[in-house]
């Protein structure tokens, strides 16, 4: 099964790598102007034309090869997945998904401590732990720690809300600094 | 040199010093292991903390501290959850993590530690041993050698890596794929970005390690859904035993020795040098097929590797002056500034006594009789047909390599750099009490030639594309439209949200109600800490000025500024992100010049103007370039450049730090200023561009004569001009000297704020930097930094940006026009 995976994901790999030469072009910006070869001697596109160049070589050597060991074994079949092994927690799985993707999301909007409690707390949720007492402490001490950490004594900016950094303010005025 | 050792022993071991470096350890240690911050990052915002000690004695130890702690910090996280806080550990995730889900993670600690104690320390006694004959080979080492080992080094990981070698092939040139989208380094033209500009700085190397190895470990534990608070205790598990580590000796030897040669050539790093030592481990054991699945010869071989790269990195730093890695530039800029501030101080304490090892070998050596004169040839390799020098005799390349060697060990003399600091450092107090300059800055002289620049143009052509790109931009990205905004638009009220806040959190209770109440009486301009945007990585020249002047502008504001580094796109990501933010006055940018007024001119930008979008507050300071060729060049002065260069147009090799970077644009102005033609030959940087020179790729180069240091006092390099109207170096000619323009060659650090901040404001912003120009401490660090503070007022500087635009448009359509 795996080997076959690698194939699927090699063809897929060839299958870009082509495109992008193809389609090279378009999705490599031109400058707004062209200089003379003794003022920017390296294309944009050269290095990328290179390796994709290799890529591709080297993905449809892999994949010949892998069509003669086919031959000569012949085909076997695929073991089947087992589905109920899956099933089980993929909608925990995806449910973490969702989270860190609306996380996300949400980052630049409702600012770091906001963001960082739903996260910390649906985490801890979804990998099985009921104990509130804990999920709160680890939700709120954990990024308020990090945001004083990060922001007063290593004075590197995390997004936050105006309103939570006014409020903020003072008490990490009267902290000492690095 | 054992009595030097000693005396270096015996500075290290002084109470003081001791307690500074072990809490340079823990800090360095808590911010490796903390993904995202990076050790450079680490000694980056800890190197305030290192110039206000006072004592280079402390500081210097104390930024080690942090370097080394970090190193070893990143293995933490990559043990215990499979989260690489550096980039250097992601080797030891592949069995550290395996040990701690095993119940083995004190086992993987404890060795990882060892290891990376025992590989650092022989590292550095290697180095004393080597740095003498190293040296010699590591001086040859050109960009191209750095870039063939480096392929080298990939296809060798690749091929000697899990599975069959085509398979990691294809992993390497997917990876190098990867490594393409974003912005071109060289010519900062966007690469399979679809148009999107948060693709414009590429992917991060660690967000990448973290999804590529710690969600999966999440995703897991989620799948399962039986994680208990129990089993944290039981992941700890057994000490390391005698028996383990005693296995692991050979590892340790074995990576130790990878990790030195690979530390000793500039470029390389860590994360090369513990991949290599794990596969030469897995190679080299009766069990390969262990690793990957909890093997402790897998910890150690990483660990070992990547902390043995610390040592050696001295030598390309203090022999080329080169540093291998970024935080070894940090290393440099403290370092120089330690015999800075020490001068004095260290007569007092009879520094010459407790020096750094390495200066100690060095200091030995050089006190020798085999020192050599000063214009003894040096770096006599030359490549070019024309520019060869007789190198047949192999009896004669040997002692050139030699005394390379040599010459390069003068660049450890402590007591000259000390001197030569020292010097300047009174020649800057002694202006700063007089109050003038050697050289009052190119703001109140610059002078444009319209009639020069409208001749070569094609403006049309150029606004055309823009203005059509601005346009289809603005339709597909919505956010592009808030660019759209009024130059003036009316300005929120203030303190306004801070009001709202109060307003409703009076209804949780009294605690947050006093807590607000607190915010609003503090209402007034700036009521929070002020973000300073800087568009560049961490660890660079505007890193380091940020750094200094955030730490005493809160002084003058009453609130703290805080640095948000948002590289990407040569600096276009954070200033549109600047633009884009609130004109409120809490949020401001940290740029250039060429940011500012050049690149509208060179790059389609689609997004902004900064022209519209962008007020100046005030200039901090500026750098100014100076012409650079080897030590051993034919050039003794500028006119013999200029006489050959006329002589062979396009055949003198001209190396500079990136397409419209600074150096980029000098040397094209001067192109311009000159009527001469150079082949410009680029590179990631201005290290690389000196390396270059060095190594005699090229012929000449442009760099920051601050920046040179040790370099102009032991004749590796000769400068042929320096910016401005008067002269900075003893000797050396201005470039209005020269017949270039005398705006040539400067550039502005400059903070900005977006059009439409209150005018209060800004008045309020601009009165705090002028403050700060009286600040004797905020002095005094920028002095040890190396830097200038020829401060301009943001109203001055911006009647300099409308001339800056106008030259900078017609250097584009001059080159374009070639």
């Amino acid at each position: 099964m795996f080997r076959e995976a690698d194939s699927i994901l090699v063809a897929v790999v060839l299958l870009l790598t082509v495109a992008a030469l193809a389609f090279g072009g378009p999705l490599i910006d031109e400058p707004p102007f062209i200089l003379s070869s003794d003022i920017s001697p390296l294309d944009p596109g050269l290095f990328p034309t290179v390796v994709l160049v290799g890529l591709a070589a080297v993905c449809g050597l892999f994949l010949i090869n892998r069509a003669r060991e086919l031959e000569q074994a012949g085909s076997h079949p695929i073991a089947a997945a087992s589905v109920a092994d899956v099933a089980g927690g993929l909608k925990r799985q995806l449910s973490f998904l969702v989270v860190i993707v609306v996380c996300a999301l949400l980052l630049e909007h409702a600012g770091f401590l906001i963001t960082m409690f739903l996260l910390m707390a649906a985490t801890s949720l979804l990998v099985g732990n009921d104990s509130l007492p804990q999920i709160l402490s680890i939700s709120v001490i954990l990024p308020l720690s990090l945001y004083v950490l990060v922001t007063h004594f290593l004075r590197t900016s995390l997004p936050e809300l105006d309103a939570i950094e006014t409020a903020l303010a003072p008490i990490l005025n009267l902290l000492p600094g690095l | 040199m054992l009595e030097s050792l000693l005396a270096g022993f015996e500075a290290a071991l002084r109470i003081d010093t001791f307690v500074w470096m072990t809490g340079g350890l823990l800090l360095g240690m808590l911010m490796g292991a903390l993904p995202g911050f990076t050790t450079t990052m680490g000694m980056s915002v800890l190197m305030p903390i290192a110039f206000l000690v006072g004592d280079p004695l402390i500081g210097i130890p104390f930024l080690i501290g942090v370097y080394k702690g970090g190193i070893y910090g990143g293995s933490v996280p990559a043990i215990l959850i499979s989260m690489p806080g550096t980039a250097a550990s992601v080797v030891t995730v592949f069995d550290g993590h395996e040990l701690a889900k095993q119940g083995k993670a004190r086992k993987a600690l404890e060795m990882a530690l060892f290891a990376s104690v025992a590989s650092d320390f022989c590292s550095d006694l290697l180095t004393l041993v080597m740095i003498i004959p190293v040296a010699a080979v590591v001086l040859g080492f050109g960009p191209p050698e750095i870039a063939a080992i480096m392929f080298l080094s990939l296809v060798i990981v690749s091929v000697t890596s899990t599975g069959p070698a085509l398979k990691g092939l294809i992993m390497l040139g997917l990876g190098l794929w990867f490594g393409f989208v974003g912005a071109d380094p060289f010519s900062a033209m966007a690469r399979y970005t679809f148009g999107t500009s948060e693709l414009y700085d590429g992917f991060h190397l660690i967000p990448m390690l973290i999804g590529l190895f710690a969600l999966p470990e999440i995703f897991n534990a989620v799948r399962i859904g039986e994680t208990r608070g129990g089993r944290v205790a039981s992941l700890v598990g057994e000490r390391l035993s005698g028996a383990e580590l005693k296995r692991s000796v050979r590892t340790i030897v074995r990576s130790t020795g990878i990790g030195t040669v690979v530390g000793l050539v500039p470029g390389l790093g860590q994360t090369v040098a513990a991949m290599m030592g794990y596969i030469a481990a897995k190679n080299a054991s009766k069990h390969p097929e262990n690793f990957g699945k909890g093997e402790l010869d897998g910890v150690a071989a990483a660990e070992a590797a990547n902390n043995a790269v610390n040592g050696p990195t001295m030598v390309p730093l203090l022999t080329l002056g080169i540093p291998g890695e970024r935080h070894r530039a940090l290393a440099r800029r403290v370092h120089d500034a330690g015999l800075a501030a020490g001068a004095d101080l260290a007569r007092e304490q009879r520094a010459d006594r407790l020096r750094h090892p390495l200066r100690h070998v060095a200091g030995e050596y050089h006190l020798s009789d085999r020192r050599l004169p000063h214009d003894s040839s040096f770096y006599a390799r030359r490549d070019d047909q024309e520019n060869a020098v007789d190198s047949d005799n192999d009896h004669a390349g040997v002692r050139r390599d030699l005394s390379r060697a040599q010459q390069s060990v003068r660049y450890l003399d402590l007591d000259q750099l000390r001197r030569r600091r020292h010097r300047r450092q009174e020649g800057r107090f002694r202006r700063h009490a007089d109050g003038h300059g050697l050289h009052p800055g190119p703001g109140t002289r610059i002078h444009f030639r319209p009639d020069h620049l409208l001749g070569r143009g094609q403006p049309v052509a150029i606004r055309l594309h823009r203005e059509t790109r601005h346009d289809r931009d603005r339709d597909r990205h919505p956010r592009a439209r808030h660019l759209a905004r009024p130059a003036h638009e009316p300005p929120a009220p203030a303190g306004s949200r801070a009001e709202g806040a109060v307003m409703g959190s009076r209804r949780v209770g009294l605690f947050l109600a006093l807590l607000f109440a607190a915010a609003q009486a503090s209402a007034q301009y700036p009521a929070r800490p002020i973000t300073l945007i800087t568009p560049y990585a961490a660890g660079g020249s505007h890193d380091l000025n940020a750094r200094v002047f955030t730490t005493f502008i809160q002084r003058h504001l009453g609130q703290a500024m805080i640095i948000k580094l948002v590289p990407g796109e040569a600096g276009q990501k954070g200033t549109l992100e600047a633009i884009r933010a609130p004109a409120d006055g809490y949020t401001l940018i940290f740029t250039d010049n060429y940011r500012d007024q050049l690149y509208q001119h060179t790059f389609a930008n689609e997004f902004y103007d900064t022209n519209a979008d962008l007020i100046s507050v005030a200039r901090i300071n500026y750098g100014q370039v100076g012409l650079v060729v080897r030590g051993d060049s034919p050039y003794r002065t500028w006119a013999d450049l200029e006489a050959d260069a006329r002589a062979r147009p396009g055949a003198l090799k001209f190396s500079h730090s990136g397409l419209w970077a600074a150096f980029f644009v000098t040397a094209s102005q001067i192109m311009q200023d000159r009527d001469l033609r150079f082949r410009l030959v680029p590179y990631r940087g201005g290290g690389p561009a000196k390396a270059a020179l060095l190594a005699a790729d090229v012929d000449v180069s442009a760099a920051f004569p601050a920046t040179l240091g040790a370099d102009i006092e032991v004749g590796a390099v000769r400068v042929l001009g320096t910016a401005g109207t008067e002269r900075t170096l003893a000797g050396v000619p201005s470039f209005a000297e020269l017949g270039i323009s005398q705006s040539t060659g400067f550039m502005h650090r400059v903070v900005m704020a977006p059009t439409g901040v209150p005018d209060d404001r800004l008045a309020r912003l601009r009165r705090a930097f002028a403050e700060l120009q009286s600040d004797p401490a905020y002095l005094a660090a920028m002095a040890q930094l190396g830097e200038n503070t020829e401060y301009m007022d943001g109203v001055e500087y911006e009647a300099e940006r409308v001339a800056q635009s106008r030259e900078y448009e017609a250097l584009a359509h001059s080159l374009a026009g070639r």
